[in-house]
């Protein structure tokens, strides 16, 4: 048994079934024993698209998405995804090769640093020389990216490390099936719940007047959906959500107002900006939803409840910190409220009144579209689809639309690039999203599409089921739209020259469709939403110059959400 | 701004030392001092980072490098309320010493030999702030200096 062995055993073991990966020079030994393990391959057309399949699969899935690239450029290729997750908090495990030891270090052929390079960006990394390490680090790499706050592990191993012969006892314990023992004297995993401030956290819930619930992508990372709706019911404190926190909970009643933030709901930031009490729920306090800081923090008292002591006071002077993954922490605070003698909800009863009245005023599209808009695109898929089918998004305008206006009843459903924000995330991460076994449906920008549209041969020859829709505006429109707003119309290199996507796609042998007006728009989707024999692809051209409302601008206050361009929440 | 000192114990692998450096530098710390070096477990290595700041940032960078994997122990303590000590090995040009005592001055000064006539040889053991101070005595008493290696503050 050689080290490439050791690792493609380790991985059947771990339950990976498939890596999205790019052969290479100093992948061979791996390549060459593959077949030989019940693991799939999914050749992607660029190493960056394998690292958004592999995060698009921990997304869909809650597990552990694996992808693999060779030296040099291959590794540097991943970089990007490798950010990207380690921004959002995915579990993710890339695997590179690199040349043989003996050439480590001497600007061999394909040779780069990876490991290096990826330092800041990594939750852990692994570069290996020795064959009969690759057990134990991959069985490390998988508890690390998944356990506490995950993360993408990176694990380099050199050419001469996936092809030498391990010692025979490390193969007769493999062979056995024996669990292989990890080595991690620094690392707790989950952290000790700490509730050691949990009499003061229900106190300044029960005294709240004006309270507001924050919650993010740390509830379906810990999987804490029903805990979190627990709280809420028993609260009946009104909510609203981030980018990640999408479908975590209940978001149809009266009090769920939304998404909050740069791009948030009126009433959703309405209510940050005037709560005397935020509880945030798995959540970072980042900029783009808590906009100007001192005015974020102003006559208000925070309480959090997170995994990562380090996010405690990280950007906001928090009153109440609750430690510890939220599917053990919440059940904790919900009985003491439970058990407690205080009235809850007797005091917030004006306050609640008042955000029902704004989330009628405010409503997000009041009227009917006439012309085909991204709004209009979104709102009629939005209607056919099922409830257990997965959106992924790229990122700018129609990211942000299909954001606010997307509520699904699960979470794990709405997939979006939000701390790195990387255009070309949504098709890839798809490919990825494909193998949970649920329908579905990338919509990217005519802008970032192109970042990775050579996935389409990608989707061909694994047949992979992905429906595809691209919203053709001509422009990079969220850069546009600050160009109109804060750079005098000045609109350089945002305007772009595109090819006629359904005729690339068809080239690629992709059945497609291009719709150019309202009409045609649900007959299509539902073709889409029909087709079951692999990629399906759909271009829509909308009007170019729509802008995303409402909109805080970058650094003001959330005070200064404006709902058009003359009227703010405040007016 | 106050000095704080960073005292991480870790495994000993290759990369940990980078870890903690490039986690300084994104964070916009510049390192006033480092020392690292194995225990008498030699899988476990003890860090001395001192920077300069406020205890909340302190605190803060603390709790990152408790999060990497391979940081099994932090403390962090105020500069002035800890034991450490720093090494300053130090030649000076003989013959610009003109009283002999303004060697004598300071306790953790030890004279350790001329060296071919025209150098002298001193080896200082204190903290990092007395040692400041005994650079600035020389410097004031016209002692000319050719060389001053310092250690980094160890601190326990």
């Amino acid at each position: 048994m050689i080290g490439a062995d050791a690792l493609l055993a380790t991985l059947e073991r771990k339950g990976v079934k498939e890596i999205f990966a790019y052969p290479g020079g100093a992948v061979l030994p791996i390549y060459d024993r593959m077949p030989n393990y019940d693991i799939r391959r999914i050749l992607v057309r660029h190493e960056q698209a394998a690292a958004f399949a592999a995060q698009g699969y921990s997304r869909a899935t809650g597990g552990v998405g694996v992808c693999l690239a060779t030296s040099g450029p291959g590794a540097t290729n991943l970089v990007t995804g490798i950010a990207d997750a380690k921004l959002d908090n995915i579990p993710m495990v890339a695997i590179t090769g690199n040349v043989f030891t003996h050439l480590i270090g001497t600007d061999a052929f394909q040779e780069v640093d990876i490991v290096g390079i990826c330092e800041p960006i990594v939750k852990h990394s692994y570069f290996v020389t020795d064959a009969n390490e690759i057990p134990r680090v991959l069985e490390e790499a998988f508890y690390v990216a998944k356990s506490g706050r995950p993360g993408p592990v990176l694990i380099d191993i050199t050419k001469t490390a996936q092809s030498d012969s391990l010692d025979p006892a490390i193969v007769k314990s493999i062979l056995s099936g024996e669990p292989v023992e990890i080595d991690l004297p620094g690392y707790l995993g989950d952290p000790e719940p700490d509730l050691s401030e949990a009499n003061t956290v229900v106190d300044i819930i029960a005294e709240a007047e004006r309270p507001v619930v924050i919650y993010g992508h740390g509830v379906n990372l810990s999987g804490a959906e029903a805990e979190l709706q627990e709280f809420l019911d028993i609260t009946g404190i009104p909510h609203v959500w981030t980018l990640h926190g999408i479908g975590s909970a209940d978001e149809t009643g009266e009090l769920a107002l939304g998404m909050l933030g740069m791009h948030g709901t009126g009433t959703a930031n309405y209510a940050v900006h005037h709560a005397d009490v935020i509880v945030g729920i798995g959540i970072r306090f980042d900029d783009r939803i808590t906009g100007l800081l001192k005015e974020f923090q102003s006559n208000n008292k925070i309480v959090h409840f997170d995994i990562d002591r380090a996010e405690f006071d990280k950007n906001v002077d928090l009153d109440g910190r609750i430690l510890g993954q939220l599917r053990e922490t919440l059940p904790v605070i919900n009985q003491k409220l439970k058990n407690s003698e205080l009235e809850l909800g007797s005091k917030i009863g004006e306050w609640c009144g008042l955000l029902r009245g704004k989330k009628k005023e405010w409503k997000l599209d009041p009227n009917k579209p006439k012309v085909l808009t991204e709004i209009a695109v979104i709102n009629e898929l939005y209607k056919i689809i099922d409830q257990d089918d997965i959106v992924t998004v790229d990122v700018g305008q129609h990211e942000m639309w299909a954001a606010q206006r997307f509520f699904p009843k699960k979470s794990r459903k709405f997939l979006a690039s939000g701390g790195a924000g990387t255009m070309g995330f949504s098709f890839p991460a798809a490919i990825g999203a494909a193998f949970s076994g649920n329908d579905v449906w990338s919509i990217s920008g005519d802008g970032g599409f192109q970042m990775n549209i050579q996935e389409f041969a990608t989707c061909v020859q694994d047949k992979i089921p992905v429906k595809i829709m691209v919203l053709n505006n001509s422009f990079l429109g969220m850069v546009r739209q600050w160009q109109e707003l804060f750079y005098d119309n000045n609109y350089v290199d945002t305007p772009l020259v595109n090819p006629d996507f359904a005729a690339v796609a068809a080239a690629y042998g992709i059945p497609s469709f291009t719709v150019t007006n309202l009409k045609d728009t649900t007959e299509v989707l539902q073709k889409m939403k029909a087709y079951n024999d692999g990629p399906i692809f759909c271009e829509f051209k909308v009007e170019k110059e729509e802008n995303v409302f409402p909109m805080v601008p970058a650094g003001e206050s959330l005070g200064n959400t404006k709902l058009n361009k003359d009227t703010t929440i405040e007016d | 701004m106050e000095k704080y000192v960073i005292l991480a114990v870790t495994e000993n692998h290759p990369g940990v030392l980078s870890r903690m450096t490039g986690l300084l530098r994104r964070k916009m710390f510049n390192i006033d001092s480092l020392t690292v070096g194995k225990t008498t477990n030699p899988r476990i290595s003890r860090f001395t980072i001192v920077i300069l700041g406020n205890e909340k940032q302190a605190r803060k960078i603390a709790r990152n490098i408790e999060n990497f994997i391979e940081v099994i122990e932090v403390h962090v303590m105020k500069m002035d309320e800890i034991v450490s000590r720093e090494i300053s090995l130090v030649r000076v040009k003989a013959d610009s010493v003109s009283d002999p005592e303004v060697l004598f001055v300071f306790p953790g000064v030890e004279v350790k030999e001329r060296l071919d006539g025209d150098e002298i040889e001193l080896e200082v053991i204190d903290r990092d702030d007395q040692t400041d101070n005994f650079m600035q005595y020389l410097l004031d008493h016209d002692v000319l200096v050719e060389k001053w290696v310092r250690s980094g503050v160890i601190a326990v």
